[in-house]
């Protein structure tokens, strides 16, 4: 037998030569796996770019998005949040539902696991993939000593960890922080910085009471996102202030803001996302428009293109071709900012108002979109195509916006 | 007519031919097509960068990384089900069955996602005498033989067994031991260790479904386990010491001298070959690049009665006993063990998200190491999916 190399040897065509022979390692590859830090920033944010500069914002082979709301089944209540766990499956967050909803790509079958015991009202919000593949669900306040709550998809099962927060306080967002803990904008007076430490399994609150935390009424912060060199920014939706936690310090600030469009009322921005070139991208709720925040300069920029009228957009997503989608709260289209160009534009039309709901990425492009109040989920096809798994599970993305 | 080049250096490419006035050099990332190169000596260095990238953060440091997002310390074990098969191996479509071997003919189809096992065909009793499992290039799982005088193939297609007879001269009785387990060939057929009293090993055919007499293995037949290297070669630990090397490119058969006591092997993200000690106690590694043999740390006291193994994707290698998850770190040599109170089988497999299953006595158990989805590819080599 002879040996059979799969390697090409060069070819010649003219001057140029394509070379076989040897491979630089892609550091910008690996960066998907750095912790964001201030010296990480640079090459995680090229990693970004990478990723979505490998896709046009109309990938080929991609036609008009198709919103497919007939293959998922209807289960009463609804759910608050939805994050991807390692094995693919999409988990939603209990919300007002009781239960734990289950989307598996793979079947695209939905199913439900009743979590026990959830009490009243919205038990546990959002939820945020930790370092060890469980979710920890952020706590609702209105029941004094209430937890984050655990839920482990490799075993299917829950766990409460009564007693961790302290009071009733209303933790509704968070995110990752490089070190694993999870940080929560504390959105009842007078405020705190919330962080959740799943490997000792304890609750320590920062800030208190600082400038910026409190709002009347209602939460200063509405959404929480990890940035390029580890900072967490708290999107702003009443007071006009943006806020940033640093984890590797303890350390709030808050910066305010005062722009046409975005601070005439309560209930600015219910949501935000990183964006490829390191800012963050708040999602218009009573806004206007879209608003960018750049973590470097501290820079706020709004986009005032989307006029008067309240509870437009909730949340949001990065895909991979580059552009932001928002879901729509009393619209019934979907929203598509382009960080590039700065610009906004819709897509697709409901049947009716959504409210509260989620977009995910799956790792073929399609996008789940978390069931609302007695609304069944729906899938969105044909607006991206297949995408990493890094790019699918890293906690830049794979969150509760 | 005139188009643009979509990438960042973009030009206008005119309806010409395109003139460089100077040398051009393009490089490609060949890394990641390691793992679908056929394992040579020209295409060992390639794939052993595929299983180092895989497996570490950066190459540079002298741990085993993972994503910052993905952090299991320490790793974690837990009973995900009632009922195994006892062996675990993934199948062509990235499903994982569970068997028993060695007489026991349970076959089930374990879903990761509900954590329950489903009871499929099992074939004929007398036929059943197999030691692990491997998964052939067309899809099919094959079981190669132990007291059995026949190599079983599952086709999970048509859900039926169909056992294939050794040439005339072995034994085929259920009382005699006569082959160690086998493993996939670089060319696609399955090597099968010989154990026992015929001094031949055997090959399957797998595109004629014959099997027959391969080469000599020069009079030592205590073979058991065993694994294609980076470099293409079969590597079979002897039992009784050495190991049996053969050559697919010009048909040879050699052995590396080694103390006895080790059964069963697989490749490291280094393409070194980790041997597991079963009446010894210290890990052996073997360097396929320089032929060279080495014990590397010790198990404990006593022997370590390691048989199988599997390798996690943060580069740490399980080995596994009866009563015990050995952790071995290739890169700093150490090692440590994870009780497990309920027994341990032989014969675990990596799923895409992560966890290791292995059998528990009555259970399914898994062992948690990394939250990253593993490539499918990875589940899937060669290298490791075979118990």
């Amino acid at each position: 037998m002879s040996t059979t190399t799969y390697v090409p040897s060069p070819i010649s065509v003219g001057n140029v030569i394509l070379n076989n022979s040897s491979s630089s390692r892609d550091l910008v590859y690996q960066a998907g796996s750095l912790a964001p830090s201030t010296s990480n920033a640079a090459v995680v944010l090229q990693w970004v770019n990478k990723i979505v500069n490998t896709y046009t914002p109309t990938p080929f082979g991609s036609g008009v998005p198709l919103l497919n709301t007939t293959t998922l089944a209807y289960t009463p209540g609804f759910y608050y949040g939805a994050i991807t766990v390692p094995d693919g499956r999409v988990i939603f967050t209990p919300g007002g539902s009781g239960n734990v909803g289950i989307y598996n790509p793979a079947t695209n079958s939905f199913t439900t696991i009743l979590v026990g015991a959830v009490g009243a009202g919205y038990p546990w919000l959002t939820g945020t993939l930790l370092q060890d593949g469980r979710i920890a669900w952020s706590p609702d306040g209105g029941v004094a000593g209430r937890g984050v709550g655990i839920f482990n998809p490799s075993t299917n099962t829950f766990t409460s960890t009564n007693g961790t927060v302290t009071g009733t306080d209303i933790y509704e967002w968070s995110a990752l922080a490089p070190d694993g803990r999870v940080v929560f904008p504390c959105s009842t007076s007078p405020g705190n910085i919330g962080t959740y430490n799943p490997y000792t399994n304890s609750f320590i609150t920062y800030a208190s009471g600082q400038a910026g935390l409190a709002s009347s009424p209602g939460p200063s912060y509405k959404s929480a996102c990890t940035v390029a060199d580890g900072r967490i920014v708290f999107g702003p939706y009443g007071g006009g202030n943006v806020g940033v936690f640093n984890p590797y310090t303890n350390s709030y600030i808050s910066y305010a803001y005062n722009q046409a469009g975005t601070n005439t009322q309560y209930g600015m921005f219910a949501g935000s996302v990183l964006a490829p070139d390191g800012r963050v991208v708040f999602v218009p709720y009573n806004a206007e428009g879209p608003a960018t925040f750049d973590p470097i300069t501290t820079t706020f920029t709004s986009y005032p293109v989307l006029g008067a009228g309240g509870t437009k957009y909730h949340n949001g997503c990065l895909l991979p071709t580059g552009e932001i989608l928002m879901t729509p709260w009393s619209r019934r289209n979907f929203g598509l900012f382009n960080p590039k160009t700065n610009t906004f534009r819709t897509i697709l039309s409901l049947p009716v108002s959504p409210g509260n709901i989620f977009p995910v990425v799956l790792p073929d492009g399609r996008i789940v979109i978390s069931p609302s109040s007695e609304r069944n989920a729906w899938v969105i096809s044909g607006l991206c195509t297949a995408v990493p798994q890094d790019f699918i599970m890293h906690p830049f993305f794979n969150r509760c916006s | 007519m005139s188009e643009t080049i979509y990438y960042p250096t973009a030009t206008t490419l005119v309806n010409s031919n395109l003139t460089v006035t100077a040398n051009a050099t393009i490089y490609q990332d060949l890394t990641s097509q390691g793992a679908y190169l056929i394992p040579s000596p020209s295409n060992a260095a390639v794939i052993v960068q595929w299983m180092t990238r895989l497996t570490d953060s950066f190459a540079s440091d002298n741990i085993c990384g993972q994503p910052f997002w993905s952090n299991i310390a320490p790793l974690r074990t837990s009973n995900v089900a009632s009922g195994t098969g006892n062996q675990y191996v993934v199948g062509p479509d990235g499903k994982l069955w569970s068997f028993a071997g060695n007489g026991n003919m349970a076959l089930y189809l374990f879903n990761p996602y509900t954590n329950t096992l489903k009871s499929y065909a099992t074939g004929t009793a007398s036929e059943n005498g197999s030691i692990g499992a491997l998964v052939l290039p067309d899809g099919r799982l094959c079981f190669p033989p132990f007291f059995s005088g026949w190599v079983r193939v599952y086709n999970p297609i048509s859900n039926s067994f169909t056992s294939y007879p050794e040439p005339t001269g072995w034994p085929s009785a259920l009382n005699s031991a006569n082959c160690g387990g086998g493993c996939l060939m670089v060319d696609g057929n399955v090597w099968i260790n010989p154990y026992g009293v015929v001094g031949n090993a055997l090959v399957f055919n797998t595109s004629t479904n014959t099997v027959s007499n391969l080469v000599s293995t020069l009079g030592t037949n205590a073979y058991l386990g065993c694994t294609t290297d980076p470099t293409g070669n079969v590597v079979a630990p002897n039992l009784n010491g050495g190991l049996g090397i053969y050559n697919p490119y010009n048909g040879q058969f050699s052995t590396v001298s080694t103390p006895s006591g080790y059964w069963g092997c697989k490749v490291l993200p280094s393409g070194n070959v980790i041997c597991y000690p079963y009446n010894n106690n210290f890990i052996g590694e073997y360097n396929p690049f320089t032929r060279t043999f080495s014990q590397t740390v010790t198990t404990g006291a006593g022997n370590g009665s390691f048989s199988n193994g599997t390798l996690l994707p943060n580069g740490i290698f399980a080995l596994q006993n009866g009563s015990q998850l050995g952790l071995y770190n290739y890169k700093s040599k150490t090692f440590t063990s994870v009780s497990f109170p309920f027994g341990i089988g032989g014969g675990a497999c990596l799923n895409i998200d992560g966890r290791m299953f292995f059998s528990a006595g009555s259970n399914t158990a898994a062992l948690t190491a990394s939250t990253r989805p593993v490539p499918l590819e990875f589940c899937m080599h060669p290298f490791f999916n075979r118990s």
